[in-house]
């Protein structure tokens, strides 16, 4: 049996027949995680747009995400069930978690998605990375180092929001602003969002796979997957599928860039990574 | 070329048509994704004469004319930039990372960065934002440790600490030449030292007290070091992992927070 956090909110916005869906997914979750949409369609006799838009509601961008989350939720039940106190054992499940955060994140990452980045790396405007401080910093200085090392000119990092708040009323909308959040809700980093968004600059954004702030005002968003946790106030959410996800993009943009030159400069020796 | 494009310029075009066609070839990958509307206005003209367009060359419209493209582009260069082969290649690089670890050793490790010893982390160029990742979480999880970024600093300390600090050394390289000198002297004093390269035949291991060695290449796009060290920020990830369920061991009972398996 699979519990998803729904709060009462939810379950209002949620019309008779997508109650019925949810039943439907209460009673075999199961079953429901090796099912497409359009079978699971056919089994609740409700259309697919019904099942999306149930998806939607409980705040997962569609139902591939709504399996992940489904999927998540049941391998969280069962050390808790079968309470094994060895340590090596949990060691195993724990990595598992690790790898199945960053594998769902990978699969998350579209071409399109990857394209319209790349095709503001390619023009030269001036990208902005906002570091809102703590941990997710250490995000915002890997994006710029690996930025750099590739050889993309033009970056700069905004570590004050009053700075921030400065360069961004005042900015050329061809630049780009990137933005990493860990809740998808902080207040400085939604702040940011809505000036550049005012000021038609693009926005670039790696938030949480819920429905977020942040990512609602992001012209390209990429999701991950991770579990947000705190000691007494002190956030530690892991950090690993965003690094993940940085490094994919860069990868990809510096095939990008070389097969691109491969067709333009056919014969002609090309730049190798050694 | 592209048959496609070929077949576009024995047609007899417009300059506006020509113009579309122009764009497209120069602007190869990329403009077979770019969507009607960017593409006219980029273009000055209408979305009906690029679709005018697409429908001289006997397609349907501009969406099959993008398939269609983008079918060819495939056939004719198959070793071409491919994003999922790609993402497919880092995540099997990720799973063969975690498939090697010991995780006794881990385990170990993670006891002694919780213990009441003074924990050094140093770590320089791009391996100190995984140094710093380890030291600002283990901050969190209220176990205190101390940040080295400098070499010299680090070379100057092996001197002076207690010898029952943990020396914590993040170096993608393990470079001999570099830390050799730090590793000798901390022996020498019983200092215990964790390395954590991607160098499996790094000279500096026989020397230090844990060895953990991550799959990592290390690489160079025009001489700039460009090695992600994705696999030392998963062994930091699981360090953490691991701290953090030490730290809810300890604590008393009642107190959750967030789950940690």
């Amino acid at each position: 049996m699979v519990t998803l956090h729904l709060d009462d909110a939810v379950i209002k916005s949620l019309s008779n027949n997508e109650l019925n869906v949810l039943k439907y997914v209460y009673e075999h979750s199961d079953e429901v995680l090796d099912m497409s949409i359009q079978t699971l369609a056919a089994q609740t006799s409700y259309s697919s747009a019904t099942i999306l838009r149930f998806c939607k509601k409980l705040g997962y961008s569609g139902f591939a995400e709504f399996k992940y989350a489904l999927r998540a939720e049941g391998r969280k039940d069962t050390p808790g069930t079968s309470a094994a106190k060895a340590q090596n054992f949990n060691t195993r499940i724990m990595i598992d978690s690790l790898c199945s955060n960053v594998e769902g994140t990978s699969n998350l990452i579209s071409e399109d998605q990857l394209i319209h980045t790349f095709r503001y790396f390619d023009s030269n405007c001036p990208i902005y990375l906002w570091a809102p401080g703590g941990i997710t910093s250490i995000l915002s200085d890997y994006f710029e180092k690996l930025l750099f090392s590739i050889g993309r000119q033009n970056v700069y990092k905004i570590e004050s929001s009053k700075m921030g708040e400065h360069i961004l009323r005042n900015i050329h909308s061809e630049s780009l602003l990137i933005l990493i959040s860990t809740t998808g809700d902080f207040g400085p980093t939604v702040r940011l969002g809505k000036i550049a968004r005012m000021n038609n600059v693009p926005i670039l954004s790696i938030t949480p796979y819920t429905n977020n702030e942040v990512a609602n005002l992001a012209t390209v968003n990429f999701r991950f997957f991770t579990n947000q946790r705190e000691n007494r106030g002190a956030e530690f959410t892991s950090r690993l599928p965003v690094f993940y996800m940085i490094n994919a993009i860069i990868r990809c943009y510096l095939q990008y860039k070389l097969s691109g030159r491969e067709q333009t400069e056919q014969g002609e020796n090309h730049d190798s990574i050694i | 070329m592209i048959p496609l494009f070929e077949k576009a310029h024995q047609l007899h075009l417009t300059d506006t048509e020509e113009e579309i066609l122009k764009y497209f070839e120069s602007n190869l990958p990329s403009s077979v994704y770019t969507n009607l509307n960017d593409l006219s206005a980029s273009l000055y003209t209408s979305n009906a004469t690029i679709v005018r367009f697409c429908q001289k060359l006997g397609l349907k419209g501009y969406n099959e004319f993008k398939y269609q493209v983008r079918k060819e582009l495939k056939q004719l260069h198959p070793q071409n930039f491919r994003t999922d082969d790609l993402v497919h290649h880092s995540l099997a690089l990720f799973k063969d990372n975690l498939d090697q670890i010991d995780e006794k050793e881990l385990e170990e490790i993670a006891g002694l960065l919780t213990s009441d010893r003074p924990i050094y982390i140093y770590g320089s160029n791009l391996s100190s934002l995984a140094a710093k990742y380890l030291q600002t979480v283990l901050n969190t999880l209220d176990y205190p440790c101390i940040l080295v970024e400098w070499r010299r600093l680090l070379n100057g300390l092996v001197h002076e600490i207690n010898s029952d600090a943990v020396l914590f050394i993040i170096t993608a390289h393990g470079d001999a030449r570099r830390y050799l000198s730090v590793f000798r002297k901390a022996k020498a004093r019983g200092t215990i030292t964790i390395l954590l390269t991607c160098e499996k035949d790094s000279p500096l291991i026989p020397y230090s007290t844990f060895a953990l060695c991550t799959n990592d290449r290390n690489e160079e796009y025009r001489h700039v070091d460009i090695n992600p060290r994705l696999g030392i920020f998963t062994i930091v990830q699981i360090l953490i992992e691991l701290a953090a369920r030490i730290k809810q061991n300890s604590q008393d009972g009642g107190d959750t927070f967030g789950s940690l398996s």
